[in-house]
């Protein structure tokens, strides 16, 4: 391996680091405090307990 | 409030944004392993020609995947901001492809991108060849993921409703991963791909032929997607044959629709080459059939029977019936999910759930059910049947007819005859932008298809929407359409200055337009 093949996997795997380490830390400020529920009521609402459309197509309900 | 407005805007902007999307997707698919072939070749002979081939073809592609890279990613958001219903229904199941495929996209698949075009002085010969082998694998691998994720869409199993979280939960990864649908959609829309690279390769390079300029480079990169274009063409045939087939298991409305089969025939059926279709009247004016094809193409066997659309319709009406059962039943447990004789009644129609949520369209509760609603219900669940007729058969015309330039491309490179047959170049060269139309109607008639449900036979489309307001989406589409019209104007300004400068644009000094070149 040359040095500048060298230089190349060096800064590649920096790169790769850099690229975990930027994750990790958009993971944490972003993602890792929230906690979305799953909406099973709206769900329900919007599948078993309303209507969409009336027979003609017009808005109805909801 | 949703309205049939609301759901066909929704629809709009989001056919609208996958179609752009995959004016560019198919050509990175083709590039990649054409890439390969040329460099592989470069690798073996070190002749600089090849490397030049690399470079240029490659050019291209990078111009097609820098436009192309961001149009697949508003996709992924109208998952969330138009159809939020269908991401908490289904989102469970369907994220875990699409979340890979991210993965893939970014992190393998762009990474080796940017070795390919940056690595050239920094790499060995070999060490680059991998970096492209790579690229194309990470490029293959990223449309795994999404046909994984819309081949459950077309045959969703490998998942169970429950009742508690009101979502499909998935219950077997491998079967969602190896559903026959996917992998069978996977290999034809990749070498559908391969064509659209090799067309595009073999119509440029017989442009510079006939134009007399570049031959040496114009016949080999000619050669090299002929004999690539060759096998991408049979490819695209055998195994658009197995989505057929695929399509024939999981979505008998798709099929017979695409087929204009109203009557359900004796086995083995016949196929309709082409007909007068009267959907009002359910039926065909005319047609020109070829007996026996359809039912040996659709069961793979001369003794079973392919369901015609009334047969359907009689069907589906059927399950729809059953189907208020389930909505009744899950209404109940919704209010007491202790219930025991609902739960009971529950599991025994669950099947049909979805079906049952098809009236949801027309009713609010389910008390409000008449047998008309029903029969209504089932009409909608056959998707227009013209559309479907003539994309596929354009579709399909258009395979054979790459199939027809190929092989005889293939066989004037055999021949070293190619050069002289003007006839060739010209067929070639204006056959560009036929592979795109193919796959456009080819998803099209996946998709138009599946209607009306996001999920075939689980969840309706009108049940999928977000609740946004008609305006808003007037505004988006807008947008959209504005935004990627910028990019397609891009795209072709930038690949109809590149391919008119051809290899010169590489500044080597060996080919046309350059000041060095004699």
């Amino acid at each position: 391996m040359t040095g500048r093949d060298l230089r190349l996997r060096n800064e590649l795997v920096a790169l790769v680091v850099l690229k975990i380490g930027v994750l990790v830390l958009l993971w944490l400020v972003f993602v890792h405090g929230a906690r979305v529920p799953v909406d099973a009521a709206a769900a329900a609402r919007h599948a078993v307990a309303e209507p969409s459309l009336s027979p003609t197509g017009a808005p109805h309900g909801l | 409030m949703v309205s049939d407005a609301l759901v066909d805007l929704s629809r709009l902007q989001f056919a609208a944004t996958a179609m752009y999307h995959f004016l560019f997707v198919p050509l990175t698919l083709g590039m990649t392993w054409i890439l390969v072939i040329m460099e592989s070749v470069y690798v073996m002979t070190g002749k600089t020609v090849y490397r030049d081939m690399t470079q240029f073809w490659g050019k291209l592609f990078g111009i097609n995947f820098a436009l192309g890279v961001t149009t697949g990613i508003t996709l992924e958001f109208q998952f969330g901001t138009n159809w939020a219903y269908y991401s908490h229904y289904v989102g469970d199941v369907f994220g875990a492809p699409l979340a890979i495929e991210g993965l893939m996209a970014f992190f393998l698949e762009s990474t080796f991108i940017g070795l390919f075009f940056f690595g050239w002085d920094r790499l060995s010969r070999v060490q680059h060849l991998v970096v492209t082998v790579l690229m194309a694998i990470g490029t293959n691998l990223s449309a795994l993921w999404i046909l994984v994720a819309n081949g459950w869409m077309q045959n969703p199993v490998g998942a169970e409703f429950s009742f508690v979280t009101m979502r499909m939960e998935m219950t077997d990864f491998w079967a969602v991963l190896f559903n026959h649908d996917a992998q069978a959609k996977f290999v034809h829309t990749v070498s559908a791909g391969y064509v659209t690279g090799a067309v595009f390769v073999l119509a440029l390079s017989s442009w510079y032929l006939l134009r007399g300029r570049d031959i040496a480079f114009a016949k080999r990169s000619f050669r090299i997607a002929a004999a690539f274009g060759f096998a991408s063409a049979c490819s695209v045939i055998v195994l658009g044959d197995e989505s057929g087939y695929s399509v024939s298991e999981a979505q008998k409305t798709k099929l017979a629709a695409m087929e204009a089969s109203w009557e359900t025939e004796a086995a083995p059926a016949g196929l309709n080459l082409v007909a007068g279709i009267n959907e009002k009247e359910m039926r065909n004016d005319w047609e020109v059939k070829i007996p026996w094809v359809l039912g040996i193409i659709g069961t793979r066997s001369v003794d079973r029977q392919l369901p015609g659309i009334k047969e359907l319709r009689v069907h589906n009406a059927g399950r729809i019936a059953s189907g208020v059962e389930a909505v009744r039943a899950l209404e109940t447990l919704r209010r007491d999910p202790a219930d025991a004789a609902a739960r009971e009644r529950f599991e025994a129609h669950k099947a049909d759930l979805g079906f049952g949520l098809l009236l949801k369209k027309y009713v609010a509760s389910m008390d409000e059910v008449t047998p008309a609603l029903i029969e209504r219900a089932a009409a909608d669940t056959i998707p227009a049947v013209a559309p479907m007729f003539w994309s596929f058969r354009i579709m399909v015309a258009l395979g054979f007819m790459f199939f027809a330039l190929f092989g005889l491309a293939f066989w004037h490179s055999l021949r070293n005859t190619f050069q002289d047959r003007r006839w060739l170049l010209r067929w070639a060269f204006w056959s560009l932008p036929t592979p795109w139309i193919a796959s456009e109607l080819g998803w099209f008639v996946a998709e138009y298809g599946r209607q009306p449900w996001t999920i075939y036979g689980v969840l309706p489309t009108h049940l999928s929407v977000s609740t946004l307001t008609v305006e808003s989406l007037y505004g988006s589409i807008a947008g959209f359409v504005g935004f990627y019209t910028i990019l397609l104007v891009a795209e072709l300004y930038l690949m109809v200055k590149f391919a008119r400068q051809g290899p010169g644009s590489l500044g080597t000094g060996r080919y046309a337009g350059e000041p060095s070149h004699a």
